[in-house]
C-alpha cells in the first residue's frame, strides 16, 4: 500500500545485478540474516507448529469437528490432573463432570468418576491421503469427554475445531495469496512489459477494482454466493473472492517494477538475442520481482486471515457446522459468551497469534532481503 | 503538471462508469430484491408487491435498470432507497458527517501520535524503548479493530469505565450548551476513536520508523554528518522531511478511506455512520443505496490517490508527471 | 442549527396558538378504569421515559407505508384506529369510535365517532378522515399493510359517511375476524387528501418530513428524530382519554426511543441505567437474572412469544420429484419424523430453557382458542424408528433407511442464517435423523432465497422457518387455506389437493362466518385436531417474552395479548 509506482528506485536497487542465475546467493544471504532475527524465527516456528497442527488435525484432535454432545452445551474446559486423589503422581486423568446449573451451564467435577487420558486411541473415523483411519493422539473412554479448551453451544470440542478450522483459516491465506499473486504477477507483468495503450487499459481496469472500497466489495460479493455450495466449494469461493479484491493492488506494484526493470540493460540484451516476449517476461523480468513478492506474501497472508474472520463474523463466510477460526469466534462475540464462556474467545487469540507471527516473520524477511539493512 | 491533473480528472468519469457497472452487475447476481422479504409478511398481498416492483423498475431487466439509474444520476438523483422509503442522497447525508467526524479525528490523532513515536523509535533504534514500541505496534497491527472494540465495550461495562456503549450523543444533547455538547460528543467518540487510532498508529509508526531508518542510511546523511552538521539538525531538518515523503501516499489513501475505512468498527461499536448503513443496505438488497455508497466511497478513494500524487509531486521535486 | 431550532420553536408556538384558537369541545372523552379494569394505579404527571427501540428506528412516519415493526412501533403511538383490542382480554374496544353496532346478520357495522377529538394540529377529527383512510388502504398502489386483512374473499367492504360522526360499513358476507383488522390507523384527510388524489400518497411523510408536520390523533406527538439514534415523542395535551379521577392522560411528558444496533449494547445500556424498560432477549436471560437482586429493576415474565418456528416438508406435486413426494405426503412418514424433533434441547440451547414447547398453530397467548388436549409428538427416536418400520421404511444393515422401492431416504433442509434457534433446530434435526438412517443435508441460505423458494420457485425439500403470530386465529389464513400463498407445503391450490386440506378450508370458512365466539372456538378446535393428526409442520418452541422494568416506573406491565409494555404507555407514570 505504501509502495507505489512513484518510488521504484528503492525496490530495483536490490535486483540490478541479479539475473536469473544469480538469484540463489541472495536467497542464501537472506536466510543467514533471517536466522539472526529472533522474533522472526520465533514467528516462523509458531507458524510451522500451527500448520502441522492443522494439516494433521485428524490426528491431533480427539474428536471430529462435527461431533456434538447435546448434554454438554458450553462445557467448561476439563481440568487435566496428574496428582491422584491419594496425592501421588500418576498418569494424566480427568474427572467426570456434572451439569449442576442448566440455565447458566455450570459444570462441576465429579470426583467419583475418573477417566485416564489414553494416547494413540481409536476415535472418530477420518480419511487422510486416501487412507482411512481412526487413530487419534489422545482421548478418554466414553462416556467421558475431554475438552481441553471447553465446548461450544453444541457440545463440540473447541480444541478439535481449532485444528480443523486451521485447515481453512490458515490455508485461505496461503491459497488466496497464491491466486491473487499469480493474477497480479501475470497481469502486472504484461501491463508493464508492453506499456502503451495495453498498459493504459489494463491499469484502468485494475484501478476500477482498487477504487471500490474493499469491505463493501467483499460484502456485495459474499451476498452472491449460491446457496447450494458444499463446504469445500464454499471455502474455495470465499478464497477466490478474497483474492479477487486484492490482486489489483499487487498488479499495479508489479507493473511499476516491471516498467523500471524493462529499462535495464539485461532485458534489452535478452530481447536483442531474440528471446520471445513471454519468455522475456517469465524468465528475466518476473524473477527480479522475487524479493518483493516473498516479502509481500508473508505480510499479505494475515490480511486474508483477518478478512475471512471479518466475513465470518458478520455471518457470510464459512458456514456451520464447518469450523473456521472466524466463525468460531463469531460465537463468542456476544455478551453472554464473553462473560460466561470466555473460552470461546480462544480462536480470537489464535488468530491474533497467527497474525502476529506472520508479522514478525514477514518483518524479518523484509530486513533479510534488504541489502542495506544491518542486523 | 496541470495537464496531468486535468487528465486524471477526465479519467474519473470512465472509472466511475466502470465501478458502477461492475458493482451493479455484482448486486444483480445476488438472488432476490429489496421487496422479496415483503412477500413473507402475512399482511402484504402479492399484488401490492408487484405494484411496488413496477414503480421502482424492479420488473425491468438489469441493464435497463442500470441505464435508468445512470440517466437519473446525471440529473443529480441517486435513486430511491427501498429500506428507507427516501431518496438515497438524503439517507447518505444523514450519516456522512457522523462517519467523517469519527475518521477525521482518529486519523489526525494517529498522525500526531505516530510520527513522533516513529521518529523516536528510528533514532533510538534497538534501544529498549524502540523494542517496546515496535512490539506494541506489532500487537496493534495484529489485533483486528472489531476484536479490540468488543473487548473495550465489555470492559467498559464490567469495570464501570463510565463511557457510553454506543450512539453518538446523549438524549438531551439538543438542550446542552456548546461546551457541554463538545464534552458529550467526546465521551461518545472516545472508545471508537481509541480503537481506530490504535490500529492506525501502529502501522503508521512502523512505516515512519522504517522510512527514517532507510533515509538515515543514505549517503547524503553520512555526508552531512561528516561535514560537521549536528545529529539533531541532520535528523530533524533533513532526514525526517525526506522520510515523511513516502508517507504522503498513505495520507492520500487514508483520505480516500475516510468514508469506508471504519465500516466494521462502526458496526461493532454502534456508531451511526455509513458502515452500518451499508451493511443493512447490502443485506436488504437496497440496490440504489448500495450503489450510492459505493460511488461516494470510490470517488473519495480516487480523489485521495490523486491528492496523494499531487502532494508527492509538490513535495518531492524529483517526481515529474509527463 | 440554532436558527432551525428557533424556527421550530416558532412553529410549535404557532401550532399551539392555532390549537387554542380553534379548540373543539371534547364531548366524548374515553375514560380508562386504570385501577379496576387495567390493574394499575392512578398516577402523577411528569417525567420522561426512555425505552429500547431495537436495532433501528422507523423508516417512515406514514402509517400506511410502514411495513417493519421499527416503523409501526412509532406510528402506532401517533395514530390510532376506530377500535382497539383490550390489552388483557383481547376483546374489541371502541377507540376513536365512541361505540359500534353490528347488525343481526353480521353484514353491517355502524361506527359512532367520538365528537370533539382533535388532530395534533387542532383540526377536528370527523367521518371524512375515516372514509379517506379506507380509500387509502384499499388503493393497491399505496401498499398498506392493512389491506389484505380488510378484504373478504378478495372483495373490499363498502363504506359510507352517514353524517360527520357516523360511518357505515357493509360486508359482502358475515366475517367475524373483520373487527380485528378494522382498527387500522386513521390518517388526516385535511393534510394527506390532496397528495392521495394526485397519486403521491406513498411519497408523503417519509423521514425527511419535519416532525411538526406529522399529525395524528394519538396520545403522543412526534417531536424529533435523529436517524437510528433516538426518537422523541411528547405528550398530546389535548388527548381524549382520562383516568377515573378526571385527569387527562397520558401522565408522562415525553417518551424517548433509543436505538442500538445490537441487543448486546442495548442490554449494556440498560445495565448502565439508560432505559426505563427493555425486552430481554431469551439468550441473555442469565445476565439479567444474575443482576436483578442487586438492581432497582424487576424482571417480568410475560408469556410465550406469539411467533412460531417450525420445519415443513414440501408436498408440492408439481415441483417435488418422486420419491420424495411419496415420502413427504405419507402421513405416517411425517408423524414418525415429528418424533425426531428434540424440542427440549432446542429450548435448552437456544433460550436457556426459558420458553414453551409448541404443538398447535394457534397463538399460545390466545388461551381461548388454544386446544390443550391435542395429539402431540414427544421426542422419541425409538418411537420414530418403530413408526418408520411399520410404515414401510426399513433400516438397512448398512445403516441406511430406504423406502419400499429401495430408494435411500435423503433430503435437503434449508434455513436462513442469523437466527440461532433455526440453526440449532436444524443441526439437531439433522443429527437425529442421521441416527434414524436418514441423511439430511442442512444448509444455511440467504433469507431472500429461502423466501423465493418458498413463494415462487417451490424447489425445496424441507425448510426451517418461522412466522410472526397474530392474536386472532384468522391471521393464519394465508397459511392454512389451501389457496393461501403461505400454505407452504403446496401453496396457491385452485381446489384442495387432499381431503384434509379440503376439511380445513371448510372449517376455516365456517369459522369466519360464525359471529358467536364459542362456535368459532369449536371450529378452531376441529382445525387443531386435523393439523395435529396430519402434521404438515413440525412445531418447535417459542421463547418466553420477558421484560425488565425499573422499579420507579409504575403501571408498566406487559399486556396479556402480546406481552408488550407499549400498550400501557398512556397510563404509565414515574414514582420519585
Amino acid at each position: 500500500m505504501a509502495k507505489t509506482m512513484t518510488e521504484p528506485e528503492r525496490s530495483n536497487e536490490t535486483t540490478v545485478y541479479a539475473d536469473g542465475g544469480a538469484i540463489r546467493s541472495p536467497l542464501k544471504m537472506a536466510w543467514r540474516k533471517l536466522r539472526r532475527h529472533k522474533l522472526a524465527m520465533a514467528g516462523m516456528w509458531v507458524l510451522i507448529v500451527l500448520h502441522i497442527f492443522a494439516i494433521f488435525a485428524d490426528f491431533f484432535a480427539p474428536y471430529s469437528e462435527v461431533t456434538t454432545d447435546r448434554r454438554r452445551t458450553h462445557h467448561a474446559p476439563t481440568r487435566v490432573h496428574i496428582i491422584s486423589p491419594e496425592g501421588k503422581l500418576t498418569r494424566p486423568f480427568i474427572y467426570g463432570y456434572d451439569r449442576v446449573d442448566t440455565m447458566r451451564n455450570i459444570y462441576e467435577e465429579n470426583h467419583d468418576v475418573v477417566y485416564p487420558i489414553r494416547f494413540f486411541v481409536r476415535g472418530d473415523k477420518y480419511k487422510v491421503l486416501g487412507f482411512e483411519s481412526n487413530l487419534r493422539l489422545f482421548g478418554v473412554d466414553a462416556p467421558g469427554k475431554i475438552y481441553l479448551f471447553g465446548a461450544d453451544r453444541y457440545g463440540r470440542d473447541i480444541f478439535s475445531r481449532l485444528a480443523y478450522g486451521g485447515k481453512r483459516s490458515l490455508f485461505i491465506g496461503i491459497i488466496g495469496l497464491a491466486i491473487s499473486m499469480s493474477i497480479g504477477l501475470v497481469y502486472g507483468g504484461i501491463s508493464g512489459y508492453f506499456g502503451g495503450w495495453v498498459d493504459n487499459v489494463m491499469m484502468r481496469v485494475a484501478e476500477v477494482i482498487i477504487s471500490i472500497p474493499s469491505f463493501y466489495l467483499l460484502l456485495a460479493l459474499s451476498a452472491v454466493l449460491p446457496p447450494s455450495l458444499g463446504s469445500t466449494e464454499r471455502f474455495m469461493m470465499i478464497t477466490v473472492i478474497l483474492a479477487f479484491i486484492s490482486w489489483a493492488g499487487l498488479a499495479r506494484v508489479i507493473r511499476g517494477m516491471v516498467l523500471s526493470i524493462r529499462q535495464q540493460d539485461f532485458v534489452t540484451a535478452a530481447e536483442a538475442v531474440g528471446c520471445s516476449q513471454p519468455r522475456t517476461i517469465l524468465r528475466h523480468i518476473l524473477p527480479n520481482t522475487m524479493s518483493y513478492i516473498i516479502v509481500n506474501a508473508t505480510l499479505g497472508i494475515p490480511g486474508f486471515i483477518l478478512s475471512e474472520a471479518g466475513l465470518s463474523l458478520i455471518g457470510v463466510g464459512i458456514q456451520h457446522p464447518d469450523a473456521s477460526w472466524g466463525n468460531m469466534l463469531s460465537e463468542a462475540l456476544n455478551l453472554t459468551s464473553l462473560t460466561r464462556y470466555p473460552w470461546l474467545l480462544v480462536p480470537g487469540f489464535i488468530i491474533f497469534i497467527t497474525v502476529l507471527s506472520y508479522s514478525f516473520f514477514g518483518d524479518g524477511i523484509r530486513d533479510a532481503f534488504d541489502p542495506r539493512a544491518q542486523t | 503538471m496541470f495537464r496531468y491533473i486535468v487528465r486524471r480528472f477526465l479519467y474519473i468519469i470512465p472509472m466511475l462508469l466502470g465501478i458502477s457497472s461492475l458493482s451493479f452487475f455484482i448486486m444483480q447476481l445476488a438472488p432476490g430484491d429489496a421487496l422479496t422479504t415483503m412477500v413473507l409478511s402475512p399482511d402484504i398481498s402479492e399484488e401490492v408487491v408487484n405494484a411496488m416492483r413496477a414503480r421502482f423498475w424492479l420488473d425491468q431487466p438489469p441493464h435497463m435498470q442500470y441505464i435508468r439509474w445512470i440517466q437519473r444520476l446525471f440529473a443529480g438523483d441517486m435513486g430511491h432507497s427501498f429500506l428507507w422509503h427516501a431518496p438515497v442522497t438524503w439517507v447518505i447525508k444523514q450519516r456522512l458527517l457522523n462517519s467523517l467526524l469519527l475518521t477525521v479525528v482518529s486519523t489526525a490523532l494517529a498522525w500526531l501520535i505516530a510520527i513522533p513515536i516513529g521518529i523516536h523509535s528510528a533514532v533510538n533504534q534497538y534501544s529498549w524503548s524502540d523494542k517496546l514500541l515496535t512490539f506494541v505496534a506489532f500487537i496493534g497491527v495484529a489485533i483486528p479493530n472489531w476484536f479490540l472494540g468488543l473487548l473495550l465495550l465489555y470492559f467498559t461495562v464490567s469495570r464501570g469505565w463510565g463511557f457510553p456503549v454506543g450512539g453518538m450523543t446523549s438524549i438531551d444533547f439538543a438542550d446542552f450548551t456548546f461546551w457541554e455538547q463538545v464534552v458529550d460528543l467526546g465521551r461518545h467518540m472516545f472508545l471508537p476513536v481509541l480503537v481506530l487510532t490504535t490500529g492506525s498508529v501502529a502501522s503508521l509508526m512502523r512505516y515512519m520508523r522504517s522510512n527514517l531508518l532507510d533515509v538515515l542510511r543514505q549517503d547524503y546523511v553520512t555526508t552531512a554528518r561528516a561535514k560537521g552538521l549536528s545529529r539533531r539538525v541532520v535528523i530533524y531538518k533533513h532526514a525526517v522531511r525526506n522520510a515523511i515523503n513516502p508517507l504522503i501516499t498513505i495520507f492520500g489513501y487514508q483520505l480516500g478511506a475516510l468514508l469506508s475505512g471504519a465500516a466494521l468498527t462502526e458496526i461493532v461499536m454502534n456508531w451511526p455512520g455509513i458502515g452500518s448503513l451499508m451493511l443493512n443496505a447490502v443485506q436488504g438488497k437496497d440496490y440504489y443505496l448500495v450503489m450510492g455508497n459505493l460511488l461516494i466511497g470510490s470517488v473519495m478513494l480516487i480523489f485521495g490517490n490523486l491528492v496523494a500524487d499531487i502532494l508527492l509531486a509538490v513535495s518531492d521535486p524529483r517526481i515529474r508527471y509527463e | 442549527m440554532k436558527r432551525r431550532i428557533f424556527v421550530l420553536t416558532l412553529l410549535v408556538a404557532l401550532l399551539v396558538s392555532v390549537g387554542v384558537a380553534s379548540a373543539v369541545e371534547l364531548l366524548d372523552p374515553r375514560v380508562l378504569d386504570i385501577e379496576g379494569d387495567l390493574g394499575g394505579s392512578i398516577g402523577r404527571y411528569g417525567g420522561t421515559m426512555t425505552v429500547a427501540g431495537g436495532a433501528s428506528g422507523p423508516k417512515t412516519y406514514n402509517p400506511h407505508r410502514a411495513a417493519e415493526t421499527s416503523s409501526t412501533d412509532v406510528t402506532d403511538r401517533i395514530f390510532e384506529g376506530l377500535v382497539t383490542l383490550h390489552r388483557d382480554t383481547g376483546l374489541v374496544m371502541p377507540k376513536l369510535a365512541r361505540e359500534y353496532e353490528i347488525s343481526e346478520d353480521g353484514t353491517e357495522i355502524i361506527f359512532h365517532l367520538r365528537r370533539g377529538v382533535q388532530w395534533h394540529d387542532g383540526v377536528e377529527f370527523t367521518a371524512d378522515d375515516v372514509i379517506f383512510t379506507f380509500d387509502v388502504v384499499y388503493d393497491v398502489n399505496v401498499g398498506s399493510n392493512s389491506r389484505s386483512g380488510l378484504l373478504i374473499d378478495g372483495q373490499p367492504m363498502q363504506y359510507e359517511k352517514i353524517d360527520d360522526y357516523t360511518v357505515k360499513f357493509t360486508l359482502p358476507r358475515p366475517h367475524a375476524p373483520i373487527m380485528f383488522s378494522i382498527g387500522t390507523n386513521i390518517v388526516p384527510e385535511h393534510l394527506l387528501g390532496d397528495a392521495f388524489r394526485e397519486g403521491r400518497y406513498h411519497e408523503m411523510w417519509g423521514l425527511e418530513t419535519d416532525a411538526s408536520e406529522i399529525v395524528g390523533t394519538g396520545a403522543w406527538r412526534l417531536s424529533s428524530y435523529r436517524i437510528d439514534q433516538e426518537l422523541v415523542l411528547v405528550r398530546n395535551d389535548n388527548y381524549y382519554e382520562f383516568d377515573t379521577e378526571g385527569n387527562r392522560l397520558p401522565y408522562l411528558n415525553r417518551v424517548i426511543f433509543r436505538y442500538y444496533a445490537s441487543t448486546d449494547t442495548s442490554t449494556l445500556a440498560f445495565f448502565n441505567g439508560e432505559f426505563d424498560y427493555i425486552g430481554i432477549p431469551a439468550n441473555q436471560y442469565p445476565e439479567y437474572l444474575d443482576r436483578e437482586p442487586l438492581s432497582r429493576w424487576t424482571i417480568i415474565e410475560a408469556g410465550p412469544n406469539p411467533g412460531t418456528t417450525f420445519i415443513v416438508l414440501n408436498q408440492n406435486p408439481t415441483t417435488l420429484p418422486e420419491p420424495k413426494l411419496s415420502w413427504f405426503s405419507d402421513v405416517n412418514f411425517r408423524q414418525a419424523l415429528a418424533h425426531a424433533v428434540d424440542k427440549e434441547t432446542i429450548l435448552d440451547m437456544a433460550m436457556n430453557g426459558k420458553g414453551y414447547i409448541q404443538h398447535s398453530p394457534i397463538n399460545m397467548r390466545n388461551a381461548f382458542f388454544l386446544k390443550d388436549d391435542l395429539k402431540t409428538y414427544a421426542y422419541d427416536l425409538d418411537e420414530a424408528h418403530r413408526k418408520l418400520e411399520a410404515a414401510g421404511y426399513p433400516l438397512g444393515a448398512d445403516g441406511v433407511r430406504r423406502d419400499s422401492q429401495g430408494n435411500p431416504i435423503e433430503f435437503d433442509l434449508i434455513t436462513n442464517p442469523g437466527v440461532p434457534i433455526r440453526q440449532i433446530s436444524g443441526e439437531l434435526f439433522q443429527e437425529d435423523l442421521a441416527a434414524l438412517g436418514i441423511k439430511v443435508n442442512f444448509q444455511l441460505i440467504d433469507f431472500n432465497v429461502v423466501v423465493e423458494k418458498l413463494t415462487s420457485t417451490f424447489d425445496w425439500d424441507a425448510i426451517l422457518i418461522g412466522l410472526t403470530g397474530t392474536f386472532d386465529p384468522n391471521g393464519g389464513s394465508n397459511t392454512w387455506l389451501s389457496s393461501g400463498n403461505l400454505h407452504m407445503w403446496n401453496p396457491l391450490q385452485e381446489s384442495p389437493y387432499t381431503e384434509w386440506e379440503a376439511q380445513i378450508d371448510e372449517i376455516w370458512r365456517a369459522a369466519q362466518r360464525a359471529m358467536d365466539p364459542e362456535v368459532r372456538r369449536e371450529y378452531y378446535y376441529q382445525f387443531q385436531d386435523i393439523v395435529a393428526e396430519q402434521v404438515p409442520l413440525f412445531y418447535t418452541v417459542a421463547s418466553e417474552n420477558m421484560v425488565a422494568v425499573r422499579d420507579h416506573l409504575m403501571n408498566a406491565t406487559p399486556d396479556l395479548v402480546s406481552g408488550s409494555v407499549g400498550t400501557a404507555w398512556n397510563f404509565i407514570w414515574i414514582d420519585r
